[in-house]
């Protein structure tokens, strides 16, 4: 931002001003974003000339609201399981005792996100039923590896000083966990968690493919019926939830953030 | 506000209609007729010969004259149009015309607009496109041949391009179920009380078909049904085909000439007219009709008049299940109608 490029010589009023700007640029940038993109999006309907399928396909009620709610709920479940399987995992991994699993596991989890979206769901589908729930587990194997490396990366930049020090103050591994490592480690936790959500709420696009429903929908029916306002609303809709869940992300990270740090 | 434009556009329509009906004149009445009736009858006054004529087909393709010409044939980008366009080619190949092979050049508007720019030189398309997109006309008629006169009638006037012949076939949407499944055998009415019966049956849908104005809403409209949300299952256009067969969509949304119909040993539901009509005609410019017409109306004729759903269905069948190769299926048809 323009902000970047003001020297910060004297700490007056301004500079301050600033920095408080600075600091905070993605959380106030991004909900400017998502209310000016959601504008754009409405005046770019109502000035069209719209067909039967334009206003079919874009019916709130009718399509896009289910396919928002739908979308939506694809990736909060989807890194919900992720949270749940890959952090205890990354602690798991970083345990002295089985550390030397790691590269095998995070091997496993690299393959996972190596497998093209398509091929992933359309595996799943082949191995499971049609529907939401296939297409959750198919963007849970997609996602566990920001979140697992992330856990496993942020665990072990923990200064093993500060370790031995808990240790020496009489706590236990478990204790030391929990009250030392863990919260170190969260930052990092959280930003692979978020890194995770974003992909999802782009991945979960491709659900409708095997019947999971979603704004791909909507996007899918833009391309086969030539129609680029059903398109672009589609996909604009689709980045626009990726932005907001993006932010409220960062707020979350924000508040859990352990202070003093 | 949408009242109003819905209004008038009935009234741009109409007026349309009006005009289009006083250009044409005594012309109008004689290509009403021509369908039903007597061949030949007001040749010069009649602007398309579409009907399939029984005169107009050839007993041998190489009794067709076309050398001189070279003529580039597009298709889309789905089996029926490979094994159709080859037809045609190995047709215009015997009659002695130098072919350029397009085959598989796009989808509807890209072929539609090669053609208009003079890039291809002729392909198959059908007539419910013609009239709802490309002429952005309502109300089609449900009757082949006239549906296709209309078509041609309009296109010819608007933009030089000439629908020739057209096929027994429609490849129309239409729905399908598993062939031992409870639900076989009824109409779209029968479909519609089965599903409202039975909470666990599941209708799956590609995802342009329930925006189409030539898709649900006319299912919706005919048996005044809407089939609720939790019923309805969105899926890609080609696993449809094989979940409907698995028993998984009880109702599959289908094309009615789809080999894997044939291939998976699908029951289509019943259509009493509900469906728009999709038979299909060879388009070719005007000014290259005009070089040959004759030859170029039997060609059409020739090769549509034997292609019914069943028979469609098959050559597809080949193709898409079997993985022979368009052309040789094409040569193959042709020879054993004893056309080569």
């Amino acid at each position: 931002m323009t902000a970047a490029t003001v020297p910060a010589r004297s700490p007056g009023t301004v500079t301050r001003v600033v920095q408080t700007v600075r600091e905070h640029a993605e959380l106030i940038v991004t909900p400017v974003l998502v209310v000016v993109g959601g504008i754009l999006l409405r005046l770019n309907y109502l000035r069209s000339d719209r067909t039967f399928a334009d206003e079919r396909a874009l019916s709130w009620e009718r399509n896009l609201k289910p396919q928002l709610e739908q979308h939506i709920s694809l990736a909060l479940w989807s890194t919900l399981f992720v949270i749940l399987i890959a952090v205890p995992l990354g602690i798991f991994l970083t345990r002295a005792r089985f550390r030397r699993l790691s590269g095998l596991v995070v091997g496993f989890a690299t393959s996972g996100q190596a497998v093209p979206a398509f091929g992933l769901l359309v595996l799943a589908f082949a191995w499971l039923d049609s529907g939401a729930w296939t297409a959750i587990w198919a963007l849970v194997f997609f996602t566990i590896l920001p979140v697992l490396r992330n856990t496993m990366v942020g665990l072990e930049q923990v200064d093993p000083s500060i370790i031995e020090a808990g240790r020496g103050m009489g706590l236990t591994t478990g204790q030391v966990l929990r009250r030392i490592e863990l919260p170190l480690a969260v930052p990092v936790i959280l930003a692979g968690v978020r890194t995770a959500l974003v992909i999802n709420v782009g991945m979960a696009a491709l659900a409708y493919l095997i019947g999971g429903g979603g704004l791909g929908q909507t996007i899918s029916a833009g391309i086969q019926l030539q129609r680029d306002l059903v398109v672009v609303t589609g996909a604009g809709l689709t980045a626009l939830v990726a932005l907001a869940v993006d932010w409220i992300a960062a707020l979350v990270e924000r508040a859990l953030r352990p202070r003093g740090l | 506000m949408t009242i109003h434009r819905r209004l008038s556009r009935a009234l741009a329509g109409l007026a349309a209609l009006t005009l289009l009906a006083a250009a044409c004149g005594g012309d109008d009445d004689s290509a009403d007729d021509a369908p039903g009736g007597d061949p030949g009858d007001g040749a010069t006054t009649e602007v398309c010969e579409t009907a399939l004529d029984e005169d107009d087909g050839v007993e041998s393709l190489s009794e067709l004259d076309f050398s001189g010409l070279s003529v580039n044939v597009g298709s889309k980008d789905f089996v029926e149009q490979f094994v159709l366009s080859n037809l045609l080619i190995v047709g215009l190949e015997a009659g002695g015309a130098r072919v350029t092979d397009s085959t598989n050049l796009g989808g509807t508007l890209v072929n539609r607009e090669a053609l208009l720019a003079g890039e291809i030189d002729a392909y198959f398309d059908y007539n419910g496109t013609g009239w709802t997109v490309f002429l952005e006309q309502d109300d089609p008629s449900f009757e082949r041949e006239v549906l296709t006169n209309d078509v041609c009638v309009l296109d010819l006037e608007e933009n030089g391009v000439r629908w020739l012949g057209v096929s027994p076939f429609n490849n129309t949407y239409g729905f399908a179920t598993a062939g031992d499944s409870p639900a076989a055998g009824g109409d779209l009415q029968a479909m519609a009380d089965y599903i409202e019966e039975n909470p666990d049956a599941t209708v799956c849908l590609e995802t342009e078909f329930p925006n189409r104005p030539d898709g649900m809403v006319l299912f919706e409209e005919a048996t005044g049904t809407i089939i609720p949300d939790s019923q309805i299952e969105t899926l890609e256009t080609g696993v449809i085909y094989e979940q409907t067969a698995r028993g998984r969509c009880t109702f599959g949304e289908i094309f009615t000439t789809d080999g894997r119909i044939p291939a998976l040993g699908l029951e289509v539901v019943e259509d009493p007219g509900v469906f728009i009509l999709y038979n299909v005609s060879l388009t070719i410019k005007d000014d290259l009709y005009q070089q040959a017409p004759e030859a170029w109306e039997a060609l059409a004729d020739t090769i549509l008049e034997r292609l019914d759903n069943d028979v469609m269905a098959e050559l597809n069948r080949k193709v898409s299940a079997d993985g022979q190769d368009p052309k040789a299926v094409a040569t193959e048809f042709l020879q054993s109608e004893g056309l080569l």
